[in-house]
């Protein structure tokens, strides 16, 4: 992602943080938005875009492996 | 290699380590620094946040792609390869994309037309960009645990530990979510924060010791469910937690301080240096620290006092303590700015300018200590409601007990916006009350 691309998408209409999310893809990438959305946030307001609290947050918040999630339930502790 | 050594081997060369390096600090000790490169550019990336937070240094580790190499200790004969290089290492010839298109590749207006080409062009991307590969064994995980419990605490700031403590002297059932075990000392080393960390570090022993609290390390909330059961995940389990009250002092989360070309390999945040000063491990011959005046002052005193050859420490406020028989007034930049990094491969050497004039700083190493943005995905997740602080940061809103607009679930430390370690320290004592006292009325 480029400070340039995010700028065209703002150019483009997109204003808030989550259809920028959509047009441009950041906060998709293996950093799910940790380090990214500020750094959106910030081209945002420096464009004089409203602030913005981020976009939707959904688990997992870490990288998970699929097969913990997979797992049946045990009752043993 | 002498025998008895510790070694892994990166890209089937063999690595030297020593016990408690991370991946990607071994490699620094190896004066590696490319760990991986850039999805979509191929721009070479390595250690960078030491914190799990940021995608700079994934590799793949025993055939599992995308392991991040900051937080996963070395091991004796592990195989760590490079993920998305082409051909070589140090020269990737994808990287000429970057150069034809200067201003970034917009995907949802070029290599469209000719509409019968699109899945030719798609092909092509797909095969260039993106990361790792499938892994192709079995992963080992162990069944899933239902708990159902009075309180559980989330976080790794230290007031975490005092409220824990409050709940567990009421003999509620209380269990703790913590990724590292105790305290690590920290880049500031003034009586205060020692003071508040050693507590909480014994608190921790003590608690580790109860019946009625149960500390799980190693592990991380996930995610808060639809039924408000929280996810918590380990290494190879998952855990899902049934609680009353939910307790969240998340530590915030260091942001990157932006100039042109701020992930180049050489450049890392305060975390990781802090990981590989407390290793032993040389930063570089010269070395720069840059950032939020307080985290500046106190990582490059912690730096000198190592013996560690700071040539400069950029100020990004002109409001700075300092006196003149201090040590540091040498190297300091008051209100100097980084412009841009420069170097091929790594950093050789950064621009940075103030009002009137600009300098070229040689170094090979530069630690950046950015603002932290308070974590607040697990309570957005939860409901809470949500609010800007002063800094323009989204913090959760609580009342004067720190019970989040959720009820049930509180919110102590940079979470909330409480901005110093003591005020969130103080701030636990009520908070661990509200909590008593809330339980009391739910019935229990």
């Amino acid at each position: 992602m480029t400070r340039e691309e995010i700028i065209e998408a703002i150019v483009l209409g997109y204003r808030d943080i989550e259809s920028l999310k959509r047009y441009v893809g950041f906060g998709t990438g293996p950093c799910q938005g940790k380090q990214c959305i500020m750094f959106a946030r910030e081209i945002l307001i420096e464009c004089g875009i409203s602030q913005d609290t981020g976009m939707t947050s959904r688990p997992p918040l870490i990288p998970v492996p699929l097969a913990i999630m997979a797992q049946e339930e045990s009752d043993e502790e | 290699m002498r025998e008895g050594e510790l070694t892994f081997t990166f890209n089937r060369r063999l690595v030297a380590y020593k016990q408690g390096d991370t991946i990607s600090a071994a490699l620094w000790r190896n004066d590696i620094k490319i760990i991986t490169r850039s999805l979509k550019f191929h721009r070479p990336r390595g250690l960078y946040c030491g914190n799990g937070d940021c995608p700079n240094c994934l590799a793949n580790v025993d055939g599992v792609p995308n392991v991040r190499t900051c937080t996963t200790l070395a091991e004796n004969g592990m195989q760590v390869t490079m993920q998305n290089k082409f051909l070589s290492t140090r020269i990737d010839p994808i990287t000429v994309i970057d150069h034809i298109f200067p201003r970034g590749v917009n995907y949802h207006h070029r290599f469209i037309r000719p509409r019968f080409m699109t899945g030719v062009y798609q092909g092509i991307i797909r095969r260039m960009t993106g990361i790792g590969k499938l892994p192709t064994m079995i992963f080992e995980a162990k069944p899933t645990k239902r708990i159902v419990i009075d309180a559980l605490i989330i976080g790794e700031e230290p007031q975490s530990m005092k409220i824990a403590r409050t709940l567990a002297d009421e003999n509620l059932k209380i269990m703790i979510v913590k990724n590292k075990i105790g305290y690590t000392l920290t880049h500031q080393n003034d009586e205060e924060t020692n003071s508040i960390l050693s507590s909480a570090d014994s608190i921790e022993h003590d608690l580790s010791e109860r019946k009625n609290v149960k500390i799980i390390w190693k592990t991380n909330a996930i995610g808060a469910f639809d039924d408000g059961t929280i996810g918590i995940s380990s290494k190879d389990r998952l855990y899902i937690c049934k609680s009353k009250i939910i307790s969240l002092s998340e530590k915030g989360r260091e942001q990157p301080i932006r100039f042109v070309n701020w992930e180049l390999p050489g450049i890392i945040q305060r975390h990781a240096a802090l990981d590989l000063i407390s290793q032993n491990i040389r930063l570089g011959k010269r070395v720069v620290v840059a950032g939020e005046p307080n985290h500046a002052k106190a990582l490059g005193e912690l730096m000198l006092s190592k013996g560690i050859n700071v040539t400069a420490i950029i100020y990004r406020s002109s409001s700075v303590d300092l006196n003149n028989k201090d040590k540091l007034s040498d190297i300091s930049k008051i209100g100097w700015r980084i412009k841009a990094a420069i170097g091929r491969n790594e950093l050789r050497k950064i621009i940075i300018a103030n009002d009137s004039k600009q300098m070229i700083l040689p170094c090979d190493c530069l630690v950046t200590c950015g603002p932290a943005a308070p974590n607040i995905d697990l309570a957005k997740q939860l409901g809470c409601g949500i609010e800007t602080d002063r800094k323009s940061f989204p913090i959760v809103t609580v009342n004067g007990d720190f019970e989040t607009m959720k009820g049930g679930v509180f919110a102590v430390g940079s979470v909330c916006g409480l901005r110093s370690r003591r005020e969130s320290w103080e701030a636990a004592s009520t908070a661990g009350k509200a909590v008593t006292e809330r339980l009391r009325r739910m019935g229990t």
